[in-house]
C-alpha cells in the first residue's frame, strides 16, 4: 500500500507488485516474502551434488512475475535455501540472494538470520540483512504504530 | 477636347507595372512577404489549437466521453459502469456513432529492473481503432489482439527496459482487491504525442475487468469528426439517463483549454501588429518609388495629364503590383503551410520551448492548419496596408505642380 | 490676324519660406501662328518662367495669358492640363523622356494620353521620328540614345501631337554647340515646311544668328525685340 504522488491516489498492491526497491536498498518486498516462488513458478531439478540441489524455477503462463527464471540452491540435509538467483527474460542474472544464517526456533522450523541481496547490475551494490535478536510469539498491534516502528517495540 | 480617360490611365498604369520591373518586384515581394507572414501566422495559431485538440481527441482522451457523472469527478473504477446498456441505448438513439468501451485504472508496472505507476487503459482491440489513432501508430510489433497482451508507449518501454515478447507485470487494487497479471508486450506505440509515448499502457479490456473487478467499463469513447465534438456531446447528453453524461474533449483537457484560448486572444493584437508592419513596409516602398519618379510625373503633367488621373495612375500601378504580390504571397503562403501541415518541420523547433509544449499533449509533432480563411485575412492585411500606402502617393500626385516637379532633381 | 500666343503685363513672384522672389515684372509678348521666336537672356532672367506661363504649366501672379483665343491664366489645373494636352508641345532642357518607354512610345505618349487608337499613334509617332531622322531608333530606350538623339525624340513627341505651338525651354543647353545648332535647324525646317509655331529660349548667343525674331529678357523684363529682315 502506498500513496503514489504522480497518480494522486493510494494504490493497494498485491505481493507481486512489491518488486520496487524497498527503502532504496536492493531488497524488494518480494525478496522478503518468498511466497511468490511457490505460487508462480514451476520447479525443475537441474543439478545436484553431495550437499545441494539446484532447482530452476520457470514462471507459469501469465504469472505476475517479471523474472525469466529463478534458480534456487537448496541444502539437502535440512532442505534450506542457500542461494536464489533472479534472471531477467533475456537470461541475464539481475539479482541474487545469499542466505548464510538460520536459527531453528522450533524443531524443523527455521528463521533466516543472515542474508545478503546483491544487485548484479550494479557491481558492489548489496544489502545485508541480519537478525540480532528474535522472539517467538504473537506481536501486539501496538508494535505496528509509526512510533513503535521508529523507536522499537518492547513487550 | 477631353482629358486622359480612365481606360488610358489604367493602360498606362498596367504598362508601368511591367516597365518598372525592379520597383514592381520590390513592392510585390514586400506584399508577398506580408501575405505569407499573415497566412503562416494564422495557420500556426489554428494549427496549435487543433494539434492540442487532435492530440487529446485522437490519442489522449476521446472526441466525446460518456460515463457516470461521478466518474468525471473521480475517475476511479469504483465510479465506472458495471454494465453499459443504458449508455449504448442512448448512443443508438443519437445516431449510433462509432464508439469503444474503455476501462481506465491506476496501476503499477513492474519489469525486472524497475517499477512505475501509470494509468492503464483496458480497451476492446477492434472497437478502439474506430475512435483512437493509437492502434494505427504501432512503431514496433502489433496492436492488441487478445487478453494476456499489453501495448506500451515506446518511451515508457525504454524506461522500464522491456522489449517485445517479454513479460510485464501489471498490478492494481480496485473493486476486486489487489490483483496482478503478467502480460506479454506485443507492441510499442510511437504516436509522437508525449502523453501516449511516455505513459501509454493498453491492455485487453477483459484483463482490465479481471484486474479491477469492474464488469463493464469506466467510460465509452465516442467518435465525432474534428470540430463536432461539442454538438455530439450535447445530443448524447439529452439521450442519457440521470447519472450518466457525455463530455466533449475540449471540456476535459482542463487548464490546457484556458491556455489555448488565452493564446488565441493574444494572437489577435499580434496579428494586427503584423498587419501594421506589413502596411509600413508597403507604404515606405511606395513612398520611395513615388519620390524617385517626381520628375517623370512632372513630365506627364506637363504633357497634359491632369493631377487626378496621375493620382489614379499611381494608385493603379501600386494596386496592380500589390495584387501580383498578393497572388504570389497566396501561392507561397499556401505552399508553405501545405508543407508544414503535412511535414513535421515545426515540431522539433517548438520542442525547444520544452515543458509547456509537452504538458499541452504535444511534443514532437506540430502541423499547421489549412483554411481558405487565411487568404481572406491576408487580403484584409493587404487592403488595409494598401489603403494606407496609396494615400500618400495619391495625395502627392494631386498636389504636384508640373512646373515645380520639372525642377525636381 | 489674331495672335496665337499673347502675354499681357505678366508678373510672376515665387514665394518660398516667406521670401518673395520676382521672376517676371510685366512682360508683354505676342506670337503669331507660324512664327519662330527665340527668347534670349542670361540665366535667371525669367525665360523658363515665361515659357511655363505661356504653356499653361503655371499661373501668373498678375497679367493675362492667351493661347489660340483662350485665356489661360484664369483656368484651373484640370482645364489647363486639357489645353496643354491638345494645344501645347513642350521640349525641355533635360529632354525629360520617360525612361522606361521606347523612343516610339515616348513620341506617341501625348497621343496615347489623348486616347488615340494604337495604329494611328504608331503611324504618327513613326512619321514624327522620321522627320527628325530618328526612324531607325524607334525601339531604343532613352538610355540607349545620345543627348542629341534624346532631344530629337522629345521634339518628335511634340511634333507627333500636332500642337498649336511648341515651347522649347533651353532645348540645346545640355548639348554641344554642333548638336545644338543641328537641333535648331531641325526645328527651323519644321517651322518652314509644316508652318509649326516654335517659341524657344536660350542663353547661347551663337544660336540666335540663325533666328529671325529674338526677344531679349533681363531681370524679368523684355529689354529688346529684334526681327531680322
Amino acid at each position: 500500500m502506498g500513496l503514489q504522488p504522480r497518480l494522486g491516489r493510494v494504490l493497494r498492491l498485491p505481493p507481486s507488485g512489491r518488486n520496487s526497491r524497498f527503502l532504496g536498498s536492493d531488497v524488494s518486498y518480494a525478496d522478503l516474502s518468498g511466497r511468490d516462488l511457490e505460487d508462480y513458478y514451476q520447479p525443475q531439478a537441474r543439478d545436484a551434488d553431495e550437499n545441494t540441489i539446484l532447482l530452476e524455477l520457470t514462471p507459469k503462463p501469465r504469472a505476475p512475475t517479471p523474472w525469466g527464471k529463478v534458480t534456487l540452491t537448496v541444502e539437502k540435509k535440512r532442505v534450506l535455501p542457500q542461494k536464489i538467483v533472479y534472471y531477467d527474460q533475456r537470461g541475464n542474472p539481475v539479482k541474487e540472494v545469499v542466505i548464510s544464517g538460520f536459527a531453528e526456533y522450533a524443531p524443523g522450523r527455521y528463521l533466516i538470520t543472515a542474508s545478503e541481496v546483491r544487485d548484479l547490475l550494479n557491481q558492489g551494490w548489496r544489502t545485508r540483512f541480519e537478525v540480532s535478536d528474535w522472539k517467538v510469539g504473537p506481536v501486539p498491534d501496538g508494535c505496528f504504530s509509526q512510533s513503535a516502528l521508529e523507536r522499537g517495540c518492547r513487550y | 477636347m477631353k482629358g486622359a480617360t480612365a481606360m488610358t490611365t489604367a493602360r498606362l498604369a498596367w504598362r508601368n507595372v511591367w516597365r518598372h520591373r525592379q520597383r514592381t518586384y520590390l513592392l510585390a515581394a514586400v506584399v508577398a512577404y506580408a501575405s505569407v507572414a499573415t497566412i503562416f501566422y494564422w495557420s500556426m495559431i489554428d494549427g496549435y489549437k487543433l494539434s492540442v485538440l487532435e492530440a487529446h481527441a485522437r490519442y489522449v482522451l476521446a472526441p466525446v466521453t460518456v460515463a457516470r457523472t461521478a466518474w468525471f469527478a473521480d475517475p476511479d473504477p469504483e465510479n465506472g459502469m458495471s454494465d453499459t446498456d443504458q449508455a449504448l441505448a442512448a448512443l443508438t438513439s443519437a445516431g449510433s456513432p462509432p464508439y469503444a468501451p474503455r476501462l481506465r485504472f491506476a496501476g503499477l508496472l513492474t519489469s525486472p529492473y524497475l517499477s512505475e505507476t501509470a494509468f492503464l487503459r483496458g480497451v476492446d482491440p477492434v472497437a478502439e481503432a474506430a475512435v483512437s489513432r493509437v492502434p494505427a501508430r504501432i512503431g514496433k510489433g502489433r496492436w492488441l489482439a487478445a487478453p494476456g497482451e499489453v501495448v506500451l508507449g515506446y518511451k515508457l518501454a525504454e524506461r522500464l527496459d522491456v522489449r517485445l515478447g517479454e513479460r510485464l507485470v501489471v498490478s492494481t487494487a480496485a473493486l476486486a482487491g489487489p490483483r496482478s497479471l503478467g502480460l506479454e508486450v506485443v507492441g510499442l506505440v510511437h504516436a509522437r504525442v508525449s502523453t501516449v509515448d511516455d505513459f501509454g499502457v493498453y491492455l485487453h479490456i477483459d484483463d482490465a475487468r479481471y484486474l479491477t473487478g469492474l464488469t463493464g467499463a469506466t467510460h465509452l469513447a465516442v467518435n465525432a469528426p474534428l470540430g463536432h465534438e461539442q454538438t455530439l456531446a450535447r445530443r448524447l447528453a439529452k439521450e442519457l439517463p440521470a447519472g450518466l453524461t457525455a463530455k466533449p474533449v475540449w471540456d476535459l483537457v482542463g487548464p490546457i483549454k484556458t491556455d489555448v484560448e488565452a493564446g488565441k486572444k493574444l494572437s489577435l493584437p499580434i496579428g494586427l501588429l503584423l498587419a501594421l508592419f506589413a502596411a509600413l513596409a508597403v507604404t515606405s516602398t511606395l513612398i520611395v518609388s513615388v519620390l524617385e519618379r517626381t520628375r517623370e510625373f512632372g513630365v506627364i503633367l506637363a504633357l497634359g495629364m491632369d493631377n487626378a488621373s496621375l493620382g489614379w495612375m499611381i494608385v493603379l500601378e501600386a494596386a496592380f503590383a500589390t495584387a501580383v504580390g498578393w497572388l504570389l504571397g497566396l501561392l507561397l503562403g499556401y505552399g508553405l503551410i501545405y508543407y508544414t501541415s503535412t511535414h513535421n518541420v515545426l515540431g522539433p523547433f517548438f520542442q525547444l520551448s520544452g515543458e509547456v509544449w509537452s504538458e499541452a499533449g504535444l511534443t514532437e509533432e506540430f502541423y499547421t492548419h489549412l483554411s481558405p480563411l487565411y487568404a481572406f485575412y491576408s487580403l484584409i492585411t493587404v487592403i488595409v496596408s494598401a489603403l494606407a500606402a496609396f494615400f500618400f502617393p495619391a495625395l502627392r500626385a494631386r498636389r504636384l505642380q508640373a512646373a515645380a516637379a520639372l525642377r525636381w532633381e | 490676324m489674331n495672335a496665337l500666343v499673347e502675354a499681357r503685363n505678366l508678373h510672376k513672384v515665387y514665394k518660398a519660406d516667406g521670401v518673395e522672389t520676382p521672376a517676371l515684372r510685366g512682360v508683354d509678348l505676342t506670337v503669331q501662328a507660324g512664327e519662330f521666336t527665340a527668347i534670349a537672356g542670361p540665366s535667371g532672367s525669367g525665360k523658363s518662367t515665361l515659357l511655363h506661363l505661356l504653356g499653361g504649366l503655371d499661373r501668373p501672379t498678375d497679367g493675362e495669358v492667351w493661347l489660340d483665343g483662350q485665356r489661360l491664366d484664369d483656368k484651373n489645373a484640370v482645364e489647363r492640363a486639357r489645353i496643354r494636352l491638345w494645344k501645347v508641345g513642350f521640349v525641355f532642357q533635360a529632354y525629360n523622356l520617360i525612361p522606361v518607354l521606347t523612343a516610339l512610345e515616348n513620341a506617341a505618349f501625348v497621343l496615347e494620353l489623348r486616347g488615340r487608337p494604337p495604329a494611328e499613334r504608331r503611324q504618327r509617332a513613326l512619321a514624327a521620328l522620321a522627320e527628325l531622322e530618328m526612324g531607325g531608333y524607334a525601339e531604343r530606350r532613352p538610355n540607349q540614345l545620345s543627348g542629341g538623339q534624346q532631344q530629337r525624340v522629345a521634339v518628335a513627341r511634340a511634333l507627333a501631337a500636332e500642337p498649336a505651338v511648341i515651347f522649347a525651354d533651353e532645348p540645346t543647353a545640355n548639348l554641344d554647340s554642333k548638336t545644338g545648332l543641328a537641333l535648331i535647324e531641325y526645328m527651323k525646317r519644321l517651322n518652314r515646311e509644316k508652318g509649326l509655331t516654335f517659341v524657344f529660349s536660350t542663353h547661347d548667343p551663337r544660336l540666335l544668328e540663325h533666328v529671325r525674331r529674338v526677344v531679349r529678357l533681363e531681370d524679368g523684363r523684355v529689354i529688346s525685340e529684334e526681327v531680322a529682315g
